[in-house]
């Protein structure tokens, strides 16, 4: 979800059906600063992905301005150990610690966090929202936050077709977040090429034009740079061993708490 | 800094240099004794960590309940397991080669540790993903300030110790370590003392694989989690441990297993919000440390005359 992807450069080949990291991280900073959390550490991984989210999450932060950064630690995509980094952290003692990257390192900082006795929040991106984040984590994912564009797949529109048509296939591996988006860009190249024809220019033609398409994840609308405006943000909390919505958890109704939580 | 901090610190440092001490050990000992970098060391570690993971999978669906069992027969199993594999590896790759340039076996052992992981990436189910290790020791832990010291770790640092005590009495004390010292000192004549050069090769194998093995637990039951890749890394780091300390040594090993880990440590601490650097200072200081010192800080005590 880099920005840069659609919006650096203007290629008309490329565009893209699922959001940015901008308005993920936009939702992000809102939520934790609406729960009260005064103190942040960030930690992220290195490649466009994690700097990307630390960027723009920082940014979003600071102009809502109602909580600080105490530290921002990068770390290698394939990290294994990560108690240095945590150590520093918890004797910063922030509130929350925010990750940007995906499930394999955020698996292991979750669990060393709780290693090294640190009870902060875990608030990540939805490089975390996975099965193998959960399974991952047994126990340990209870109350961790995080948030991923468009709507979770089962309120998609087309979202129940599409996971009848997957399961009816019986992959090894689950959609996770970003299946039922894979599967809306295919078809509309599919279609796109049945409609036109396979001719490159058409097609990128084609492509360039598209408004208020219908797909499984809804309609798309490409800007100029080719970008999908989508502007829904789900926030997701880990209860009971499943990535539920927020505002329909029992962490907003107040029923549980998130350590901190006033 | 403050004492709590320094001291969960050095804890850090302990645990780390421990698990790089046991890998570097390995590394030595198969240089020792056949003049070989066996570089599939770091990928016997995972595949020994798997089996004890699949182990435990196996003790569960069969109904054992008890922590401290589930663990001795895991340890006891993947380190078996990887002494055989370790003696088929030294029967069939390692030995065949010995006339040929030590580079040639180094490439080789280089491409086994390649298959044995993809191996374990494509064969173990859901292999590709990291997979949560059973915690079996027990899990009280004593806050003193920023300092969290955990039972499970103390055990850990201890078990690692005695192992390494242990192998060092069995070089120094025994008659089959005196036949493997003389196996590493000279083939030739500790042949013609009687030595059995096959059997004492193998027996070397098994029990540097074992080593790996116990340190891939180690590893398991300190992360709570194993992957395919823990064997990369550490291969990398245990070799250069055992280059900087001096390969053929086992004290070097283990002296560059620490000194290793101590300065990832200082990286992070000098680095406050650059700690993804911390590799880089680290290897750059043990490049730093081979162009002043390049047969290692505890030279081998034997030089080869030609």
């Amino acid at each position: 979800m880099l920005p840069d992807i659609t919006y650096r450069n203007k290629y008309d080949e490329i565009h893209r059906v699922n959001g940015t990291m901008i308005n993920q991280n936009d939702a992000n900073a809102e939520l934790i600063s609406s729960l009260g959390y005064k103190t942040v550490a960030v930690i992220h991984d290195t490649t466009d992905y994690g700097k990307g989210h630390n960027e723009y999450f920082s940014k979003a932060l600071a102009k809502i301005g109602k909580t600080t950064i105490v530290g921002t630690f990068g770390v290698t995509a394939d990290q294994q150990d990560f108690t240095a980094e945590l150590t520093k952290i918890k004797a910063l003692n922030p509130d929350v610690i925010y990750f940007g990257g995906l499930t394999p390192i955020g698996v292991r900082i979750r669990s060393q966090m709780d290693k090294l006795g640190i009870k902060s929040v875990f608030d990540g991106t939805s490089g975390i929202v996975s099965d193998a984040y959960i399974q991952g984590l047994g126990a340990l994912a209870e109350g961790t936050l995080a948030f991923r564009e468009g709507a979770p797949t089962e309120k998609l529109p087309g979202g129940k077709f599409f996971m009848e048509k997957y399961n009816a296939q019986k992959y090894d591996n689950p959609p996770e977040a970003y299946g039922a988006f894979a599967y809306a860009a295919m078809d509309m190249i599919l279609d796109t090429i049945e409609k036109v024809g396979p001719d490159r220019a058409k097609v990128i033609a084609a492509l360039g034009d598209v408004k208020n398409r219908d797909s499984i994840v809804g309609k798309i609308t490409f800007d100029d740079h080719g970008q999908n405006t989508v502007p829904v943000i789900t926030k997701y909390v880990v209860q009971d061993g499943k990535f539920v919505e927020w505002d329909e958890s029992e962490y907003a109704s107040g029923k549980r708490k998130l350590p901190g939580q006033k | 800094m403050d004492a709590g901090l320094f001291a969960q610190y050095v804890m850090n440092g302990l645990m780390l240099g421990m698990m790089y001490a046991l890998v570097a050990v390995g590394f030595t000992l198969f240089f020792g004794v056949l003049d070989v970098i066996k570089f599939s060391h770091g990928d016997v570690l995972t595949v020994g960590a798997f089996t004890a993971l699949a182990s435990y999978v196996g003790l569960q669906a069969i109904g054992v309940r008890s922590s401290w069992l589930d663990l001795v027969i895991m340890i006891v199993l993947s380190m078996a397991a990887m002494a055989l594999l370790g003696m088929a590896i030294a029967r069939y790759l390692v030995m065949p080669l010995r006339s040929a340039p030590a580079l040639n076996t180094l490439l080789i052992t280089l491409m086994l540790g390649t298959v044995l992981r993809e191996c374990v990436r494509l064969f173990y189910p859901q292999g590709a993903n990291p997979k949560p290790f059973p915690a079996l020791l027990p899990r009280g832990s004593i806050d003193f300030g920023v300092f969290n010291l955990r039972f499970d770790n103390v055990l850990m640092l201890t078990a690692g110790v005695l192992v390494i005590v242990g192998i060092q009495y069995l070089l120094n004390r025994t008659k089959l370590g005196l036949a493997i010292r003389a196996v590493a000192q000279d083939e030739e004549t500790a042949r013609t003392m009687g030595i059995n050069f096959t059997v004492i090769v193998l027996i070397t194998f098994a029990i540097g694989s074992g080593l790996a093995a116990f340190a891939g637990v180690m590893n398991g039951l300190y992360y709570n989690e194993i992957n395919f890749g823990i064997g990369l890394y550490l291969g990398v780091i245990g070799f250069s441990a055992a280059i900087i300390g001096g390969l053929g040594s086992i004290y070097g090993a283990i002296l560059g297993g620490f000194l290793f880990a101590g300065l990832q440590i200082v990286g992070t601490v000098l680095l406050p919000f650059a700690s993804a650097y911390k590799d880089v200072f680290a290897f750059a200081v043990v490049i730093a440390l081979m162009a002043w010192r390049p047969t290692g800080l505890i030279q081998e005590k034997i030089s080869e005359r030609v």
